[in-house]
């Protein structure tokens, strides 16, 4: 596709003007919009996920690429799809009670608001019940818990139990926890729906999650993403 | 009390960047060292270092292992105060997160800057004893639950809450970009806590200060249930 790669060298460089103009110009030019996003805004971004995993980025590289992104997609925006889902979402998130870190839950925030989802940030110590609340007010696809210590991640299976028991968990309200403490095994262990060990794997687990649900398939469990 | 002014404190850039995990030697982007430089600057309009230190005989202490092979034993605190991540907590608000993440690190070296400060006066106050000091360690970090902020705070007394310290119940320090430590101060042969500890620890894989010998920030600790966990400032 023409300017796919120069779109996706625009993101992997964080060139936020460059990518708008060059999204701009494609659709201008009468490229699909579809195309223009899995062809070369999507490959950007992944490739910045590749380099941020391998150590080649680093954070500061990844939110310059994630804002250059959010450019490019908010150009596209308009021309997309109602149906493109995973585009669409809306997740509630903050960090849990007795727990006052709040930098990986704001990249985690940042991340998902370039990717074109909506974001409901709820801030540090959150108790279960206001999180519960959150979710009974705006009915996100997601609830992103957070935690930084020992001593507070035993607060993440609370705010579970409390969705749980007033019939919240579940479709379409999924868990997805992250922090330093936390992993896979204690996701599975307190019924979390996911784990993230990053922010960009974060919003790659949601998206094809919610894709998984457009097409009517099961959800993933943890783990299976 | 001891203070200083932002311009006592040296915030060297390839901390930061090594807070960040990049690798020591590697070539950054120049927009990178620009905005690194910039947010640099402003964390030097943004910072009020303060500090603390208090000794006990460590007879006087509970029996903590830890302890045992000191004479003395200098509790600290020392702090950036709040100002730098109410910032950085606005930037992200306004969608500039790439500069939020790097005036947090900024903030981070900042704040272990002003610890050493406080902790050349252990040294000082210590020498002039004729004890030797060991270095510092911190609860929440390698051997040392992080229980042992309810120890270093009694310590402290209300000194910390002067200098704008506050202990949450869940042993968290407001403003965030504090430090707690501990120095033991003795005439025989001491312990060092925290070297050689990173095999048990959760994050030794991606640790970014593995490599360098330096002594642990960013370290793991074993709670009560004996699993390891991570705790980072």
């Amino acid at each position: 596709m023409k300017y796919s790669w120069q779109i996706s060298s625009a993101i992997q460089a964080g060139e936020v003007d460059r990518s708008r103009e060059l999204v701009t110009r494609s659709l201008r030019e009468g490229l699909a919009p579809g195309e223009i996003l899995d062809k070369a805004l999507m490959p950007g971004m992944e490739a910045v996920g590749e380099k941020f995993g391998g150590g080649e980025m680093f954070l500061p590289e990844v939110m310059l690429s994630a804002s250059a992104f959010q450019a490019g997609l908010e150009a596209l925006r308009p021309w997309l799809k109602a149906d493109d889902a995973s585009f669409r979402g809306k997740i509630v998130l903050g960090t849990v009670a007795g727990d006052i870190h709040d930098l990986g839950k704001n990249l985690v925030a940042a991340m998902f608001t370039a990717n074109g989802f909506e974001v409901i940030d709820l801030g540090v110590n959150v108790p279960a019940e206001r999180f519960v609340a959150a979710v009974e007010e705006h009915r996100p696809d997601l609830l992103g818990l957070s935690a930084l210590l020992t001593t507070t991640m035993s607060r993440m299976p609370e705010v579970i139990r409390l969705l749980q028991k007033r019939g919240l968990h579940g479709d379409p309200c999924r868990v997805i926890i992250g922090g330093a403490p936390v992993n896979e095994e204690f996701a599975a262990s307190i019924g979390a729906d996911l784990y993230a060990e990053n922010a960009i794997e974060a919003v790659r687990m949601v998206r094809r999650l919610l894709l998984r649900r457009k097409r009517g398939e099961a959800v993933a469990k943890v783990g299976a993403g | 009390m001891l203070k200083w002014g932002p311009a006592d404190i040296a915030i060297n850039s390839d901390e930061v960047l090594r807070y960040l995990g990049y690798k020591p030697g590697k070539r950054i982007s120049s927009r990178v060292e620009r905005m690194l430089e910039r947010e640099i600057e402003a964390a030097y309009r943004l910072i009020v270092p303060r500090g603390y230190f208090c000794t006990v005989d460590a007879p006087a202490l509970p029996s903590i292992r830890l302890f045992q092979d000191a004479e003395k034993v200098a509790f600290g605190v020392a702090t950036i105060g709040s100002r730098l991540e109410r910032k950085v907590n606005a930037l992200f608000q306004q969608g500039e997160a790439a500069r939020g993440v790097l005036l947090d690190a900024v903030g981070s070296v900042a704040a272990e800057a002003v610890t050493d400060l406080v902790n050349r006066e252990v040294n000082r106050y210590a020498s002039g004893l004729g004890f030797k000091t060991t270095r510092r360690f911190s609860p929440g970090y390698g051997p040392w639950h992080v229980d042992g902020q309810h120890l270093v705070f009694q310590y402290l007394g209300k000194a910390a809450g002067r200098i704008g310290i506050t202990l949450t119940s869940s042993n968290l320090m407001i403003p965030l970009k504090s430090v707690s430590f501990a120095v033991k101060m003795g005439r025989g042969k001491m312990e060092e806590i925290n070297l050689g500890r990173c095999a048990s620890c959760s994050m030794a894989e991606r640790c970014p200060f593995r490599h360098d010998r330096r002594l642990c920030t960013k370290a793991a600790f074993s709670d009560s249930s004996g699993r390891n966990a991570a705790v980072r400032r």
